[in-house]
Formats: structure tokens, sequence, C-alpha cells
């Protein structure tokens, strides 16, 4: 390699792993958002439901 | 949304032992009230975050526009001393970093706030990103100007040493006990702060530094100046950006409703008391 290529890689390394790394927290951002849209699940039907039903 | 956070937390605070991480209604109701702030959901957070992307990704073009024009000005034996223009920027907002990280664990041991831990957090992760970087350009400019990729010289060796206190760090992380978990990163942030003043001065004021060794004069250290800018601008948000992200996780387990078996008794003596 030549001294023009040790320097594009240079950049390329320190400006890609910050991109890299903004574009995970995006994800991340976006996964959180998705999780807190979904409504809260009901409960579960349990044995202390079915005896509280009325007959 | 703040009923179902309040109930969970009640829930889960009477079943939590002594390490479950404190959900007490105080807490939760801390986490709810910055939600709109922590959540970017508003429309100024993310006209702000737009705007920062912008400005930052403009800011990196018109160093590398810069970048590449110089290239024609300076001879070819310095061509590879451009890339020290973006180390020293990076090394620079490492320490930035292991400073916020620094000053949020002493702020965790004064006050014992989760906000403090966050931070502390996102300025670590930011760090060990950073300080990869600089130790990437490092290698690359090592290689080129002195012919190795490392020489072990007291710059490279305190980098490297930085670089695996703040992935120690990061592994720290994976303590189970929440509030043993924060206390000893608290601890562990400020010990390893410790070394960013040895990696400063064997830079700076030892005889075989990068600095002595290339005279970033004229145009280059022109570039230099100009490169701070967005780099800097890069690490704020970054950690901004990270630091709102473990807000939200906190509050999506905090908002978390629990399974049935814990919630349904009180659901069926509701029903039997009508």
């Amino acid at each position: 390699m030549n001294e023009l290529s040790y320097t594009v890689f240079g950049f390329a390394a320190g400006l890609g792993l910050l991109v890299l790394y903004a574009m995970a927290l995006w994800w991340g951002h976006r996964a959180v958002s998705r999780r807190m849209s979904v409504p809260a699940a009901p409960a579960a039907n349990t044995i202390a439901d079915h005896n509280s039903r009325p007959r | 949304m703040q009923q179902s956070v309040e109930t969970a937390s009640t829930v889960r605070s009477s079943i939590g032992g002594q390490d479950e991480p404190r959900r007490d209604s105080a807490t939760v109701a801390a986490l709810v009230s910055e939600k709109p702030n922590a959540s970017g959901a508003g429309g100024i957070g993310n006209l702000l975050a737009a705007v920062w992307i912008s400005v930052c990704i403009l800011g990196v073009a018109a160093a590398l526009v810069i970048c590449g024009y110089q290239l024609r000005e300076i001879s070819a034996g310095q061509f590879v001393h451009e890339v020290l223009c973006l180390h020293v920027p990076l090394a620079t907002n490492t320490f930035v970093a292991g400073a916020v990280a620094f000053v949020a664990g002493i702020m965790f041991l004064w006050d014992r706030s989760s906000r403090w831990d966050d931070l502390g957090v996102a300025a670590a992760k930011v760090a060990v990103v950073l300080c990869t970087a600089v130790l990437l350009t490092g290698l690359l400019w090592t290689r080129c100007a002195r012919g190795e990729w490392w020489s072990w010289t007291p710059h490279q060796t305190f980098s490297l040493i930085l670089w695996v206190l703040y992935l120690i760090y990061l592994l720290l992380r994976a303590i189970r006990s929440p509030q043993t978990r924060a206390a000893v990163c608290a601890v562990y942030g400020v010990i390893a702060f410790l070394d960013v003043p040895l990696v400063y001065m064997s830079a700076n004021l030892m005889p075989d530094s990068q600095s002595a060794a290339v005279s970033m004069a004229g145009p280059l250290r022109l570039t230099l100046f100009i490169w701070f800018v967005p780099v800097t601008m890069i690490t704020i948000g970054l950690i901004v950006a990270r630091y709102r992200l473990s807000r939200r996780e906190r509050l999506l387990v905090a908002a978390t409703p629990m399974s049935g078996p814990v919630t349904t008794p009180t659901q069926a003596q509701r029903a039997r008391a009508k």
C-alpha cells in the first residue's frame, strides 16, 4: 500500500467506527420505541381467575 | 401508561428482594416524568437530533474536502500526517468521554441516582468506540510513518491500557445486582480515568512521541483545528443518544407488567369484593 492508501484507510476506520456506533444507537432507539408502543399483555388465565368467575 | 407503570412498580416492589432494583413510586414517577424528554417522541427532540446529525455530517464533509484540497499543497511525504488531524481530536474526545464517566461516577457515589449511572455507562461506551478509532488510526499512521505496526512506545502502551480499562468497565456491567453493578462501575470509572493523564503526558512530554516526530505546522495545524469541531459534536451527540437510550430502557423495564401469578390474586380478590 502506498501512503495515500494508509491515509484513506485511516479516515475510513476512524469515521466508520463512529458511523457504525451511531447506527447501532439508532437501531436501539427504534427497537425500544417499538417495544414501548406494544400494549401490555392481559393477565394470565390462572386458577384464581377461574374460581373468581360467576357460575 | 402511567397507571400500568405504577401498578407494575407496586407489584414488583412487593416481591423484590434486596438485590432487586428499587421500583418504588418515586423512582418510577421520576422515570415517567422524564419520558417525553427521554423517549424523543416529542417534535423538539427529533428536530434537535436531526439538526445535530445534519450539522455533524456537514462538518465531517467540510473537513474531508479541506483535507483533500490540502493534499495538493503538502508534499508526498506528509500525506499520512493527515490521519493525525483525525487521530488527535479522537484522542482528545476519548479523554472527554473518560472525564464524563469520572464525574458521573463521583456524582453517583454522592447521591446514588440512576441518572449518573446511565450517564457513566454512556460515556464509557463512547470512550471505548473512540479509543478503538484512536488505536486504529494510530496503527495505520505508525505503519506508514515508521514502517512498523506497533512499537510499544509509552504513548501506544498507555493508550492500549486505556482501551482495556474501559472494556473492563463494560464487562463489569454484567454484574447481576443493579445496585452493586452501579456502585462498582462508579468506583471503577473513577479509577480508570487515572490513566488519561498518563496517555496525555506520554503523548506530549515524552521524547519519543508523535507530536515530537511530526511538525503539525501550517495547513496541517489548520486542518487539525477544523476536525475538532465535528468530532466533538459527534462525541456529545453519541453520549447524549446513549444516555437517552439507557433512560428509555430503564423506563421500559419499570413499566413491564408482571405475569399472572403475582397480579391475578389481587384481581380475584377485587372481583370477590364486588
